[in-house]
């Protein structure tokens, strides 16, 4: 096959137009998660929306509402604990993740005569979005960077200086909610896409590759979408051709692109 | 009356209990335009409390706390960007004092940046430089500027514990009595460091749950109830303390 097959077929190019969107939308939103050390939060929310994935394969509704509607809760109720202050933020994440996961487990064994996997959603299918499922990634992602539009600097002060933001405005809770439901709305309805699994790593890594070098908060969101986007549009490609999961070879180009970085970094401070 | 002959801080009877727990007990003193009032308390005496009650962060379980209209508060906390090692450069931490929320900037931001920067006497270039970088003084006058940005006339100081060595404490006094003698900026200072509160600020109160004008907790701890009443004693007193400490230690 040759390499500009990708660019003419209808659903390889639906892949990557909905690959660049997810990976865009998480190199924003990754950079908030890193900085607010949310990292391990927004596993958690890949995760336990696995629950409503199962509860949906049960019960016959659309899997994609319920790991929406598992995910939203569980960011709901992250943010109840932890305004609480009385548990400590990884013990409260264990407890849902687990929980979460649990769930998951009865509900597709319960369920496993059924043609719809929990595989799929725990690795995504990239390659297999329908149209109807790229507009409604699409909306999702506007409202979101909408809400970055608007809140992100408040946003940036809350994830750093968690303690002078409250003090300091009086909305400061709100807004951090909000930005816990839009990283639940982000994995709801990415997970069929990227995969349970790998969201995180669409998340975390990139923004990591670009703390390396990167000065300031600015100059991070801006790298970490480049790497972002660069890792999937080289690793949806190299699954087209290699045939290997999708998700799993974006994240190997994420972590070849974190040693280059890291390397480079240490290779140019040494000869300086 | 004039708005500027009126106090910019009253606070009277004000009890703040905390989970069932005896806070700050019948707490009454005001702030007048211009004081520099430094405010010592033993660890657990309830401080960042009594700053948390002014910053209308914390509830009054009893009495009030009334502010003139016309006053802007700016907060320095005690522990700033906590375990944090996420680059951030200078000039977005000192924007985090601005008003606005959203990404959009607005006109002259970067010269208020730079204004304030100056005023701490950072140079310009420190604008783009990364904060986590920056020794624990520097660190420290950044986030004064981020509190001056949007020029406050009634600076809230919470010392940081940590972090600082005393050659840049000495420094950070310095700049704050700058602040207060030129930019005409009244300054409530929380400390523990007695001598220096002593000798620096124009007027002292000392807070172990009920507050103590012009005496301190060590002698509160002693059972002295009386305590020092003038700053010119306590100097004098602690250094003895000092240097008996000093001399039990090499001798």
């Amino acid at each position: 096959m040759a390499l500009s097959d990708i660019f003419l077929l209808e659903f390889a190019q639906r892949a990557l137009y909905v690959g660049l969107l997810v990976s865009f939308v998480a190199g924003i939103l990754g950079g908030y998660v890193v900085a607010g050390r949310h990292s391990v939060f927004s596993d958690m929310l890949a995760h336990t929306s696995l629950a409503g994935v199962g509860m949906g394969i049960f019960f016959g509704f659309s899997p994609t509402n319920g790991a929406l509607a598992v995910s939203f809760l569980s960011a709901f109720f992250l943010w109840l604990f932890l305004r609480k202050e009385k548990f400590a933020p990884e013990s409260i994440t264990m407890v849902l993740l687990s929980g979460g996961l649990a769930i998951a487990l009865v509900f597709a064994h319960l369920a496993k005569d059924n043609p719809l996997s929990l595989e799929t959603f725990l690795f995504g299918s990239i390659l297999a979005v329908r149209p109807e499922e790229v507009w409604q990634f699409l909306f999702v992602s506007l409202g979101i960077l909408i809400f970055i539009l608007f809140f992100g600097r408040r946003l940036e002060t809350i994830v750093l200086d968690p303690e002078y933001a409250d003090i300091r405005f009086p909305f400061s809770k709100w807004v951090n909610l909000a930005f816990l439901l839009s990283i639940g709305m982000f994995v709801g309805f990415s997970l069929k896409i990227i995969g349970g699994l790998l969201i995180g790593a669409l998340l975390v890594i990139p923004i990591v590759t670009a703390q390396i070098f990167s000065r300031s908060f600015q100059q991070t969101l801006f790298f970490g979408i480049f790497f972002n986007m660069v890792a999937t549009f080289f690793g949806i490609i190299f699954s087209f051709y290699v045939d290997v999961p999708t998700g799993a070879s974006i994240v190997l180009v994420l972590i070849l692109q974190l040693l280059i970085v890291f390397l480079g970094k240490n290779i140019f401070s040494l000869l300086r | 009356m004039h708005e500027s002959s009126l106090p910019i801080l009253e606070i009277k009877n004000l009890t703040v209990k905390r989970d069932g727990v005896l806070v700050l007990d019948s707490i009454t003193f005001r702030v007048d335009r211009g004081e520099y009032i430094g405010l010592l308390g033993p660890n657990g005496a309830g401080k960042t409390t009594l700053l948390l009650a002014i910053l209308g962060k914390i509830q009054p379980t009893e009495g009030r706390v009334k502010i003139a209209p016309d006053i802007r508060m700016g907060y320095v906390p005690q522990k700033y960007l906590p375990n944090s090692s996420f680059a951030v450069s200078v000039g977005e931490i000192i924007s985090m004092g601005f008003q606005r929320s959203s990404l959009w900037k607005d006109q002259g931001e970067k010269e208020k940046i730079l204004q304030v920067l100056d005023a701490v006497g950072l140079e310009k270039n420190f604008y783009s430089k990364n904060f986590m970088k920056l020794s624990g003084g520097q660190k420290q006058r950044v986030i004064i500027a981020r509190a001056l940005v949007h020029k406050p006339n009634f600076l809230l100081f919470d010392e940081p514990t940590s972090g600082v060595d005393y050659k840049t404490k000495i420094k950070i006094y310095d700049l704050l009595a700058e602040l207060n003698e030129k930019k005409g900026i009244t300054i409530l200072f929380v400390s523990h460091e007695i001598e220096k509160v002593v000798s620096v600020c124009k007027r002292v109160l000392c807070l172990d749950k009920h507050l103590h004008e012009g005496c301190h907790p060590q002698y509160l701890a002693q059972g002295e109830k009386e305590g020092i009443q003038n700053k010119e004693k306590v100097v004098p007193v602690y250094h003895k303390k000092q240097e008996k400490a000093i001399h039990e230690k090499h001798f």
